[in-house]
């Protein structure tokens, strides 16, 4: 019986020594190559900086700061409280964005409205029309309410959801407006104060938008 | 007349003239300001031709994915085949802020207005663009007698100044004025647009002239109105 075994896998070995190919491997290779894709960190803080608030637009001696009651050092809303029709304002230290990304390339900078000034009853005002953002300094802030600014457009994107004060909204974009920043470096700073020039014709109401900033390495 | 009685006649000839000849020294003297209004002046240049650009930014970043076939294995290891363009994965991020105002009435928020709180106008550095009746000022009163000064709150940038900007303003449905004015930019005293009275619409005709050094981008300042009676 023990040579009978013996002979049976002496003839099986050898049976697949013959059938296999010569040469043949019991293993492959798997070539992945990959770019990694960067990371993008960012902080948006809203009232950035002591003396932060609205400012009538005026040349010369400059009035106070004095912000809305829902805004709230380095937090809370940009908020213009009280404002007058047909009347300019700015509003100082409203956002600082500081990001940070692994990108060596860079990073631009999006910042667009989720939609028009509304007050959730019917009235609006037209975003592009209305609000600005004007280049800042992270403190010793010089701008007033003629300072040259740069209108913020309601968005080509999808947005989240129908506005709500309570929920902020996300854009998805297909492709990107142009840019309000472009940083050739990793790590940035950006600082704006915003203008309100409010329509001489808009009725008396409590208006909100959300001012959606987007980070994207470039 | 002596001497001196001379001299105090010809200082007060001298203050005088000062007084009537410079307007805004006139209007400050005689009239307060009642409103005031900026439309914002958005320009964006393209580059001139044979402008050297800054170094061109690197590609985004892409995702490439792509797996080779395993010698040997064909049949039965192969996932998928590697044609077709790279997977383009942008990395972004997003955060929000809301911006809230309580608008109240203002009487006199028709006093002084403008049709159009912010222009654009597009032009190649180097070239002259120009738009007609780009946007309208009215003033709104029955005031007999009044002025409108006109000026810029600024200069587009350093190397692109705001008296490149003229105005051809002159009342609406009328014939336009024989030249274009270059606006002055503050702080230097702003010129007279009209003296008038009652209810009048200027239309305001823009020309500007871009510096061909001017790089390509988006630039931006203010014209603004003053009315004082």
């Amino acid at each position: 019986m023990r040579a009978w075994w013996t002979a049976f896998i002496f003839v099986a070995a050898a049976a697949i020594a013959i059938i296999a190919p010569a040469g043949a491997q019991t293993s492959g290779n798997v070539d992945v190559r990959w770019y990694t894709s960067a990371i993008v960190q960012t902080a948006l803080t809203p009232n950035y900086a002591s003396g932060y608030g609205t400012v009538k637009a005026v040349f010369g001696t400059q009035p106070t700061p004095a912000p809305g009651a829902g805004a709230c050092l380095d937090g809370c809303a940009v908020d213009f409280g009280v404002v007058q029709a047909g009347l300019q304002y700015l509003y100082k230290y409203a956002a600082h964005l500081n990001v940070m990304t692994n990108d060596t390339a860079g990073f631009n900078v999006y910042a667009e409205g989720a939609a028009d000034f509304t007050d959730g009853a019917g009235n609006s005002m037209a975003l592009g029309q209305t609000l600005f953002y004007v280049p800042s300094v992270a403190s010793g802030d010089l701008n007033n309410g003629f300072t040259a600014g740069f209108p913020l457009q309601v968005t080509g994107g999808v947005v989240s959801g129908p506005p709500d004060p309570n929920t902020p909204p996300s854009i998805a974009y297909t492709t990107y407006p142009a840019p309000v920043y472009t940083s050739p470096s990793q790590n940035g700073d950006v600082y704006h104060d915003y203008e309100m020039k409010v329509p001489p014709t808009a009725n008396a109401s409590n208006y909100f938008v959300w001012i959606v900033y987007t980070v994207v390495a470039r | 007349m002596n001497r001196l009685q001379r001299l105090a006649l010809a200082l007060a000839v001298v203050i005088t003239g000062a007084v009537l000849f410079s307007p805004r020294s006139h209007a400050g003297l005689a009239q307060q300001q009642r409103d005031q209004i900026s439309i914002a002046v958005i320009v964006n240049v393209t580059p001139a031709a044979g402008y050297v650009p800054a170094p061109q930014a690197p590609p985004a970043i892409a995702a490439r994915l792509g797996l080779h076939e395993a010698r040997g294995s064909e049949r039965n290891v192969d996932a998928f085949p590697s044609s077709g363009g790279d997977l383009v994965a942008q990395t972004s991020n997003q955060k929000s802020l809301k911006v809230t105002a309580q608008v109240t009435p203002n009487p006199n928020a028709t006093l002084l207005y403008g049709n159009l709180p912010m222009v654009q106008m597009t032009g190649t550095a180097g070239t002259t663009v120009q738009q007609t009746c780009i946007y309208t000022v009215t003033v709104h009163t029955t005031i007999s007698t009044w002025t409108l000064r006109e000026g810029l709150s600024g200069n587009f940038a350093g190397n692109f100044p705001g008296t490149d900007l003229a105005n051809n303003s002159y009342i609406a449905g009328a014939t336009p004025q024989p030249t274009s004015t270059p606006f002055i930019v503050y702080p230097t005293s702003w010129s007279v647009l009209a003296q008038s009275g009652g209810i009048k619409t200027y239309c305001v005709d823009l020309s500007l002239t871009i510096p061909a050094a001017v790089p390509g981008g988006t630039y931006s300042t203010n014209a603004v109105y003053t009315l004082y009676y």
